[in-house]
């Protein structure tokens, strides 16, 4: 099944044109990974996937036509993973991620709701964080409630943006780890931006590398993780080198002028 | 000159112009003044017995009942009124409220201290059963009405405690007058009237209607006869034939801060008239009586003579020393910009206590200023002596002011 | 599934049933508070009469065969004293539930129904019917008409100038503060051209004061009360996943623009029927919340009501303290209350810890 089907997708802010006519096709159990520098995108893309932007063109989410589904109805559907959150009110962990069962919840919170977080929490590990304050974790820590949070909405998608920025080895191997499980144990698939080549080389089954708001290149990371690719969309001279399972890419150094060429 | 007329078109657009009412179209609002003169005689009992019988016009104090019909039964009112046997009176308060009080009237609680005062000159004070804070905390109080000041108190007149109110269980309560709708609201049973003492008339339209509340009539008549009317009128016939080249130009300034002077519907221009002066700024029209102006107007317009008003505390009652006049009249003198003006140059500058306004007290206050103005027309006329009778013969109060008590500076002897 | 990992999320179930029941204590205890404070506050007060006629006036009404009160008590208790009480719960109530809901749509710790200017358009609209005798309702709703128009007229203009930029909480508490200090001029001036007596008036309507509460208005306040806090509690989760973030709130399905407005009016309308009746009295929309949020926690659907219960206990309590220390002379309430913010303010500097705000 196409979990989601994106077509002449364009978005400025503006007169700035930041997406320029994309076209992008997700399936089940996919794990989806936007590459790309600063500035080419990859997060804009996600927000307009999730319409918190407005962007023209269209997306299909399982054949519907997104621009015909309610807010509830898309938040079944997409589960959003922002970068980081730093909530002002001081909530605890328990109710953030209860938080992600609004498009399923009525104003009671129901039994069912409560087992869903329960559940959720296991499986990140982190129900001994339960009743502490959001603010007080860890930078990974918080990550990986927000990627509960975003699992309880049961979505058929999750839609990460940047989600190991801030996080140390461990903890990115760990939630890289929790999303490639979750989508090969389940249906769900799973669109995120990344910068760390890598660990997208590795993770994600499909690439999709952007380059000022055009895609450049779509595949696996095999066949798109080439230094000729790296050195025309990052402007980076890199090695890559292929005896493990993936692709890893060494940077050698920075290009002159620092643009792409070609 | 361009300044002042901005002014003026400002404050012209920005507030109603309100003029007071002429003191000669004076009717005394009490239902049964049938003929709306400024009394209740024989003569609306005639006016009425002309309405009967169609040869009057109907007037709205003709129905002296107030049962909206006009017949035999207002004359019965109106003759028990001339009486001073009427059980119940229904008037016009100063809110436009018509009230209906039901006599006789043995309990009453003013709250507004000039309102005490009416007690006092009608001899009532024995009926005052309560009092506001104000009336109780205050110094001219201490001085002329002291057993006033230890009856209970009752809450400030903004906010009155009104369970305090009913457990003294008046007959009357006498409000400021913007309060008295809400008052009314809260004091279910209880008759409420309001009073609002801006003017010298509409202190003695108050005193008259108190007298006829109280029955007391002839002390109102006495106090207007023999005090009030008396001095105003003499006052008024000296300065009345006066040319304007004889009225000398006078600045008021209040004691509220400098340059704040009065407009054409204050008090002040009021006073002027009467005691024979030129208001300087009698062309500032404003719905407020305060106005600030610019200095430089008064340099240019070079009055005669300043009156300064000192607030209550600094002299007064209470107060035996005046060296607060005095360095309040040395820093008037002193002021650069008014260094050239007539009233400096010449020491015609002088301070009066906020003490003497618009109250039962206006002919001592207009005595001085009569005095300043032309102490020639005068000579005969002694403010200190009015003041003094005021105080003995209506309060029975024994305030020596030949002891005590500053009013005016300089003292008169010294003019 | 394994025996440790059942009783494990049986736990874990069982301390967060425990961590929503302790609010719900918390709110009844909040609950009884009131009526407690009500209770006192209704046999406090200058005329010199008992508790126990207090209380049997005020069963009279309900069982007259077996009670009776003289007309006295009967007019001090039903007449003066239990409407009084009953605005000041109510009036608080409406107060700080409307704080805490701005206080959340705007992400603003700081926020109080009086940032969005609307205490200065309320104080203009009073200065403009006392000074001016202008307004839009004749007699003796002239003051309370025009308070009124005058609010709303305030968040409707914040509401627009917000939207033209985008209805963000910085737009909007910026438009709010450009429309307080427009209000505030227009009121200083018609301070300068009134008589001094006019502005004594209005400086003691801007202090606030429940002397002028009546049933009626009793009774208006709460049936405005009744018919906004439903959708209010109702949107309480959506209020949750703002503070989030709007674009996470988003992404949950919420219309936050949408929710802002509607929460932005139905607090201007409940903020402008308090204060048009009672003058503006500041504080209980900013202290009632953050008071109730370091016991209850920041989850709206509790935070809600339990603010409103605190903000009816200080209201109640600051103007019971108002108008008996210095008997007779009954003080403004709205200068208790201001005094009232003073250490709060002072204990959340000296705190200085990060959560909570």
């Amino acid at each position: 099944m196409v979990k989601i089907k994106i077509k002449d997708l364009s978005f400025s802010y503006g007169s700035n044109k930041i997406l320029d006519d994309l076209e992008i096709v997700v399936g089940d159990s996919e794990v989806l990974g936007l590459i790309g520098p600063n500035g080419s995108g990859k997060t804009t893309l996600i927000k307009c996937i999730d319409r918190i932007l407005k962007p023209k063109g269209s997306i299909f989410l399982d054949g519907r036509d997104i621009k015909t589904m309610g807010r509830q109805d898309i938040a079944r559907y997409l589960g959003y993973v922002p970068q980081s959150s730093s909530s002002v009110l001081s909530t605890t962990v328990f109710d953030t991620i209860l938080m992600g069962r609004r498009p399923h919840m009525g104003w009671r919170v129901a039994e069912e709701d409560i087992d869903r977080v329960v559940e959720t929490m296991e499986l990140l590990n982190i129900e001994e964080f339960a009743l502490k304050d959001f603010n007080e974790l860890s930078g990974g820590q918080k990550q990986k409630v927000l990627v509960a949070r975003a699992l309880c909405q049961e979505p058929e998608v999750l839609l990460l943006d940047e989600p190991t920025s801030n996080l140390d080895l461990k903890h990115q191997l760990e939630v890289m780890e929790i999303i490639r499980d979750l989508v090969r144990k389940t249906d769900i698939s799973a669109v995120m931006a990344i910068h760390d080549l890598n660990l997208a080389s590795r993770y994600a089954d499909t690439l999709v590398m952007l380059k000022e708001g055009r895609i450049y290149a779509t595949g696996d990371p095999v066949s798109l993780l080439t230094s000729g690719n790296v050195r025309s969309v990052y402007g980076v001279e890199v090695v890559v080198i292929d005896s493990f399972e993936t692709p890893y890419v060494v940077p050698i150094r920075s290009l002159n002028g620092g643009k792409a060429s070609g | 000159m361009r300044r002042m007329v901005c002014v003026l078109v400002l404050m012209s657009c920005m507030s109603l112009a309100v003029m007071p009412a002429g003191a000669s179209d004076y009717t005394l609002g009490i239902f049964g003044n049938a003929n709306m003169d400024d009394t209740i005689d024989e003569d609306d009992i005639a006016y009425v017995e002309g309405i009967i019988d169609g040869t009057n016009e109907r007037t709205e104090l003709a129905d002296a009942n107030y049962d909206g019909k006009i017949d035999e039964e207002d004359i019965t009112q109106i003759e028990l009124i001339i009486s001073g046997g009427e059980k119940e009176l229904t008037l016009i308060d100063s809110a436009d409220r018509i009230v209906t009080v039901h006599k006789p009237i043995t309990r009453i609680i003013p709250l507004v201290d000039r309102d005490a005062k009416l007690m006092g000159v009608l001899g009532a004070e024995d009926k005052v059963v309560g009092v506001s804070s104000n009336i109780r905390d205050s110094i001219e109080y201490e001085i002329y009405h002291p057993e006033l000041t230890e009856r209970p108190s009752v809450g400030s007149w903004y906010t009155p405690d009104y369970e305090a109110i009913l457990s003294l269980n008046p007959d009357l309560v006498i409000a400021y007058s913007t309060k008295a709708a809400e008052l009314d609201e809260n004091l279910p049973d209880i008759t409420v009237i309001g009073f609002g003492s801006s003017t010298p008339e509409i202190t003695i339209d108050q005193l008259v209607k108190v007298g006829y509340i109280l029955d007391k009539r002839d002390e109102a008549e006495h106090y207007l006869e023999d005090f009030h009317d008396k001095y105003v009128d003499l006052i008024k016939a000296r300065t009345q034939g006066l040319s304007e080249e004889d009225r000398p130009k006078v600045y008021v300034e209040s004691s509220s801060g400098d340059y704040k002077t009065y407009t054409s519907t204050s008090v002040a221009q009021q006073l002027l008239d009467t005691s024979g002066g030129r208001h300087i700024f009698s062309e500032l029209v404003s719905h407020s009586p305060f106005a600030t102006i610019d200095p430089e107007e008064v340099m240019v317009k070079n009055p005669d003579i300043i009156i300064k008003y000192i607030p209550k505390g600094d002299v007064g009652y209470g107060v035996d020393d005046t060296s607060k006049a005095e360095a309040l009249r040395v820093e008037i003198m002193n002021r650069p910009e008014l260094a050239n003006v007539t009233a400096v140059k010449k020491g015609h500058v002088y301070i009066v206590s906020s003490y003497l306004s618009y109250g039962l007290d206006y002919p001592v206050l207009l005595a001085y200023w009569a005095k300043w103005l032309h102490p020639d027309l005068f000579e005969d006329l002694d403010p200190q002596t009015i003041h003094q009778e005021y105080l003995t013969e209506f309060f029975g109060c024994n305030y020596d002011l030949n002891e005590h008590g500053v009013f005016v500076y300089p003292p008169l002897e010294e003019c | 599934m394994p025996p440790e990992t059942a009783v494990k999320k049986a736990d874990l179930k069982e301390e967060y049933t425990r961590f929503v029941g302790r609010k719900f204590l918390i709110m009844l205890i909040f609950f009884i508070g009131i009526i407690v404070l009500a209770g006192v506050a209704a046999t406090l007060g200058s005329a010199d009469i008992s508790v126990g006629e207090v209380y049997a006036a005020i069963l009279a009404k309900f069982f007259p065969d077996h009670f009776h009160a003289t007309w006295f008590v009967d007019t001090i208790v039903w007449k003066l004293r239990l409407h009084r009480v009953l605005m000041a719960v109510v009036g608080g109530m409406g107060l700080a539930v409307a704080g805490a809901v701005l206080q959340g749509i705007l992400k603003n710790p700081l926020a109080s129904p009086f940032t969005l200017g609307i205490a200065s358009a309320a104080g203009f609209g009073a200065s403009l019917a006392i000074v001016l005798g202008a307004g839009f309702v004749g007699g003796e709703y002239l003051i309370v008409g025009n308070a009124f128009v005058f609010t709303l007229l305030a968040s409707f203009t914040v509401y627009g100038l917000a939207k033209y930029k985008g209805i963000t909480p910085e737009t909007m508490i910026l438009a709010g503060i450009a429309i307080m200090y427009l209000f505030s001029a227009m009121t200083s001036f018609l301070q300068y051209v009134g008589t001094s007596e006019e502005v004594q008036e209005v400086v003691f309507w801007m202090m606030g004061s429940l002397g002028r509460s009546s049933w009626s208005k009793v009774g208006l306040i709460t049936v405005v009360l009744a018919c906004c806090m439903p959708y209010l509690l109702l949107k309480s989760w959506d209020i949750n996943a703002m503070g989030a973030g709007d674009e996470t709130a988003t992404s949950l399905g919420v219309n936050v623009e949408g929710v802002r407005v509607i929460c932005m009016a139905l607090v201007s309308l409940i903020t402008a029927c308090i204060i048009c009746f009672t003058g503006t009295i500041g504080f209980i929309g900013l202290v009632a919340p953050h008071m109730t949020r370091m016991v209850i926690g920041g989850d709206h659907r509790f935070l809600l009501p339990a603010s409103g219960l605190m903000g009816a206990i200080l209201l109640l309590g600051a103007d019971t303290v108002a108008r008996t220390i210095l008997a007779p002379v009954i003080l403004p309430v709205g200068i208790m209350t201001a005094f009232l913010g003073v250490p709060f303010f002072v204990y959340l500097f000296m705190r200085r810890r990060k959560e909570y705000w």
